[in-house]
């Protein structure tokens, strides 16, 4: 029975986005109905693919298509993730992308949406490598040309360009060429038979399982990979930005230890290394955001922060595996619950950083003031957001947080306090930024240049998060990842046995303890309701007896800590400095602009050619209409070759997508290239 | 009698104790000061006389505001209610449900609240104030995470009603470790209420009462309360562990159990008075740190709990 309801929604999940993308390519004349159509199809998608996820979840069952995809409870846990972002990101954007009305191409955005986001639900269930890498170029090929959406912009060609170059060498190369590794050593690419096969005295093997690990981390945005992710994290329109660093970078996760610990052995030194980078990722990316001034820069700098968070416990996890079960399954609960949370209140805050765009015109810090009087449920969006990334109770990310403490507390040894301590410590940093990013929306100053008002799609967007952020909160959901990680690592037993449980860490009642803390907030709510200012006589600001001008001398959010960046100025600076070289002023001589152009003049060379003969194939057919052969398919033949004609145009109008397909095609020629020589 | 019952009616009492004595701890406070400056200083009950006049201004504020008017009573419900949380051996009240970390974090919250309404308003001073308030929770969460992970590696476990009953133990108490982080729990209380050498956040003398410069009447009453509140929470973490446990630890070998409690409530209350003493003390005789030069001794200071951990570790 629930068998047959798994299969009917993965059905509905995949001809709905079947469905955008036939639907946006239909109505691509009419830019609203084409996005709104396209993103209404995502939206039904994402609902049926949260169902399926969630009934996987609940019963945990597992699920197999043929042996090629399989669905259990790890997997539906991503499958959740994505699909709670879908949902809002689809409702948002469906009013949002107004303001880029001016760059048409909607079709396109639909098609390239809808595509994202099918390319992450299928890569998080294939059971096959060869699979898993065609999702994953597919993921990261749409990612770019969404991210390039702007391209005009220098700053987003620059954003594009780097996150392109960054994802061909550190990306895709290294995945492509480790799984074809791993094919010519084993000879199969099905994961539940390399699981196996592997034996740990290979070369081949060590090498690919470095190679995988350089490809998953560099998506992950980890330090020191992470340098591509504040440019294009941001160049992106909000609600894509959302998807990459709400959804997109926990790829790299399921990557390290949905691929990588569940079927490859690696060797546990790899995850020491990942426990250092994510350590660094924290500390580098709190500090970077909080000398940051622009709203969405600041963000995809928490995000570097925020995934070192989710690192933390999930190598703690894969360290503690040889010697305490129970201790490791606790920690990879920890850690999931985190990047569940973070996921939803990284989704709302780029969505909240997409307000200050739509209303302001700009998400620069400086510019925003006072975001409730032209949306109360924008500023209640921010607070709650913000709260939930500084981790104060009683929201999600405060009870994530709050197990990620206890689950490394609960391993009673020198290295755990050590770094528990460490990341106790480094926890306000993110505090500062978060309170740097929502006191300018709560400025209580007149602002006049208003672009324009929010309406109801965005809204409903913006709550679906901050709904969640506080049921979730609520409704205490340990259990649900505790079973989630004993499932993975004993696949036999599906519910946790009470030890492994995360709430006794802290307390045996402590499922009461959010309800407390909301309980007496609440109260002060009701009580601030009922008192609603009634007698309160306004006046003018103190200000000692000066006459100061009003809105003077306050203090500039940019200017927020200002003592404190200083005091990082230097590293920051030579890091830079650094990484300008490296990735930007070396790299842009050699490829930008000595292969790529010439890649890019012969691809477009050979559009051009394809494009003419199609356009002249198509006016010659409809020249001779009149020939009244089988009029129907004549038609469809017609319409066919000049989609195509118009296709290849597009491609050549948008460098961009046509740079990328040359890469990609290199990549596979590369692989083939691979393939035949270890074979 | 239902537990269930006893622990609700310890529930009240804990938060009807905290709401009475917060106030008279201050009272207290204010009248050694006066004695240690040669003046005769307010009665012991002013505090309730302050907070009464001022429930009973009209309230003038640049705004009428929602986000303004709610704030107040979110931070004063919060912490009444948090007041239930305080640690104390054989009383079961909120502590058997909350965590150190969850305390703390708490009180994080309702100073989060307090910054964000200083920079909220369009007032220079209140800005800076906030600015400072959030800077120096940054820097002594430093001295925060090693108490927390040092007391948790020491007792085993955070729960706060467990580390009450637990850190009284023998073979926890006479520890040198413990005596680490039993130091540095006074001194987390004292840092944390921002007593005077550490208050650079309000600062009245040169920031005007920072974020609180644009409250007045019941709202600024509120916010008054909530932070003698929250000092008085903040006192009970090193009275309530430090002190109080141990005694109920021998105690409980004469005294049946439900009248321990009511013992050991007494002997807190005692205790509260005697360290709040000491501290007023220590507050007459130090001036206010300047801002910039204060983040030195808060970030030097995490030695103490650091070397506790330490000693943790090595088993001692």
């Amino acid at each position: 029975m629930i068998m047959y309801l798994v299969g009917t929604l993965f059905g509905a999940m995949v001809s709905a986005y079947i469905l955008a993308i036939l639907s946006s390519l239909v109505l691509r004349s009419n830019y609203t109905l084409s996005i709104r159509a396209g993103l209404s199809f995502v939206f039904i998608a994402s609902l049926s693919q949260l169902i399926l996820s969630s009934i996987i979840v609940v019963t945990g069952i597992s699920a197999c298509l043929y042996g090629y995809f399989c669905i259990d409870s790890f997997s539906a846990l991503f499958l959740i993730v994505i699909g709670l972002a879908g949902l809002s990101i689809s409702l948002y954007g469906m009013e949002y992308m107004k303001i880029y009305r001016g760059l048409g191409g909607a079709w396109t955005y639909s098609l390239m949406v809808s595509l994202f986001l099918f390319s992450m639900a299928m890569l998080c269930i294939s059971n096959n490598l060869l699979l898993f890498v065609f999702f994953w170029e597919i993921m990261t090929l749409t990612s770019i040309i969404l991210i390039g959406w702007e391209y005009g912009k220098e700053y987003v060609a620059r954003a594009t360009k780097q996150y392109l170059y960054t994802m061909l060498l550190l990306n895709s190369f290294p995945l492509i060429l480790g799984v074809s590794m791993l094919w010519a050593s084993y000879g199969t690419l099905q994961l539940s038979s390399l699981e196996k096969m592997i034996d740990t005295h290979n070369l081949a093997w060590l090498l690919s399982i470095v190679m995988l690990y350089i490809a998953f981390t560099a998506k992950a945005g980890l330090y020191p990979l992470h340098f591509w992710l504040p440019d294009a994290h941001p160049a992106a329109p909000s609600n894509i930005s959302s998807l990459l660093s709400g959804v997109m970078i926990k790829m790299g996760a399921y990557g390290l230890f949905g691929v990588m610990l569940r079927y490859l052995h690696p060797p546990i030194i790899l995850y020491y290394l990942l426990l250092i980078q994510a350590l660094l990722s924290i500390f580098w990316g709190s500090i970077k955001a909080i000398s940051e001034d622009h709203a969405k820069r600041l963000l995809a700098y928490s995000s570097v922060s925020q995934i070192g968070y989710i690192m933390v416990p999930l190598s703690l996890s894969a360290i503690s595996l040889g010697f305490n079960k129970a201790l490791s399954a606790l920690l990879l609960a920890a850690g999931l619950a985190y990047l569940f949370a973070h996921s939803i209140f990284k989704t709302l805050l780029f969505l909240t950083s997409g307000c200050y765009i739509y209303v302001y015109g700009s998400a620069d810090l400086d510019n925003v003031a006072n975001i409730g009087m032209v949306s109360k449920t924008a500023m209640i969006s921010i607070i709650i957001g913000s709260l939930s990334l500084a981790g104060l109770p009683p929201l999600l990310g405060y009870i994530a947080k709050l197990s990620i403490y206890a689950s490394i507390l609960r391993g009673a040894s020198p290295l755990y306090s050590i770094i528990a301590a460490i990341v106790i410590a480094l926890s306000p940093l993110t505090l500062l930024y978060s309170v740097k990013y929502m006191a300018p929306a709560l400025r209580l100053v007149e602002k006049k240049m208003i672009r324009e008002k929010i309406g109801y799609p965005m809204t409903a967007g913006m709550l679906i998060p901050v709904v969640s952020l506080v049921l979730f909160g609520l409704y205490s959901i340990f259990g649900l990842f505790t079973d989630i990680s004993w499932r993975y690592y004993s696949p036999v037993t599906s519910t946790a046995p009470i030890e492994a449980g995360l709430i006794h860490v802290i307390s045996p009642y402590g499922y009461y303890l959010p309800l407390i803390v909301s309980a007496s907030i609440a109260l002060g709510l009701l009580l601030g309701y009922i008192d609603r200012g009634r007698d309160v006589v306004t006046s003018r600001i103190w200000t000692t007896g000066y006459i100061i001008p009003p809105n003077k001398h306050l203090l500039r959010p940019s200017y927020l800590y200002i003592e404190f960046s200083k005091l990082f100025k230097p590293a920051m600076g030579f890091s830079h400095e650094v990484y300008e070289c490296l990735v930007w002023r070396i790299p842009s001589k050699i490829v930008y602009s000595g292969i790529a152009s010439r890649i890019t003049r012969f691809f477009g060379g050979l559009n051009g050619w394809f494009a003419t003969k199609a356009r002249g194939l198509a006016e010659k057919y409809s020249r001779i209409k009149e020939f009244k052969l089988d009029e129907l398919a004549g038609s469809s033949v017609l319409a066919a070759v000049r989609m195509f004609g118009n296709m290849a145009r597009l491609i050549i109008v948008s460098p961009i997508a046509l740079f990328t397909t040359a890469l990609l095609i290199l990549s596979i020629i590369v692989l083939i290239i691979l393939l035949f020589w270890w074979v | 009698m239902n537990e269930c019952l006893l622990e609700m009616i310890w529930v009240i009492v804990l938060i009807l104790l905290g709401a009475f004595i917060a106030p008279i701890l201050d009272g207290l406070r204010r009248k050694i000061r006066a004695k240690i400056q040669r003046r005769i200083g307010p009665p012991l009950l002013q505090t309730f006389y302050d907070l009464s006049k001022l429930f009973n201004l009209q309230p003038v504020l640049p705004f009428k505001n929602m986000f303004i008017v709610v704030s107040p009573y979110i931070a004063f419900a919060t912490l009444l209610v948090l007041s239930a949380a305080v640690p104390l051996p054989y009383v079961p009240g909120f502590s058997t449900v909350f965590d150190a970390i969850t305390l703390l974090y708490t009180l994080l919250f309702v100073s989060v609240l307090v910054v964000l309404l200083g920079l909220a308003l369009p007032n220079p001073y209140s800005n800076a104030g906030s600015t400072r308030e959030a800077l120096t929770i940054t820097v002594f969460e430093v001295f925060i995470a090693f108490t927390i992970v040092g007391i948790a590696y020491s007792m085993k476990t955070l729960n706060l009603y467990g580390l009450a009953v637990l850190y009284g133990f023998p073979k926890n108490y006479l520890r040198i470790s413990t005596l680490f982080l039993s130091a540095s729990l006074f001194i987390l209380a004292y840092i944390e209420s921002a007593y005077t050498p550490f208050d650079m956040g309000e600062a009245e003398t040169e920031v005007l009462g920072g974020p609180y410069l644009e409250f007045s009447g019941r709202y600024y009453g509120l916010f008054l309360y909530a932070l003698l509140l929250k000092r008085y929470i903040l006192l009970s973490l090193p009275v309530s562990l430090v002190l109080v446990s141990p005694i109920a630890m021998m105690l409980r070998a004469f005294i049946p159990e439900p009248l321990l409690s009511v013992v050991v409530l007494g002997v807190f209350v005692l205790f509260l008075f005697i360290t709040m003493s000491v501290y007023s003390v220590v507050e007459a005789l130090y001036p206010r740190y300047r801002v910039d030069l204060a983040f030195k001794p808060l970030i030097l200071a995490s030695v103490i709990p650091f070397i506790g951990l330490v000693m943790g570790w090595l088993g001692w």
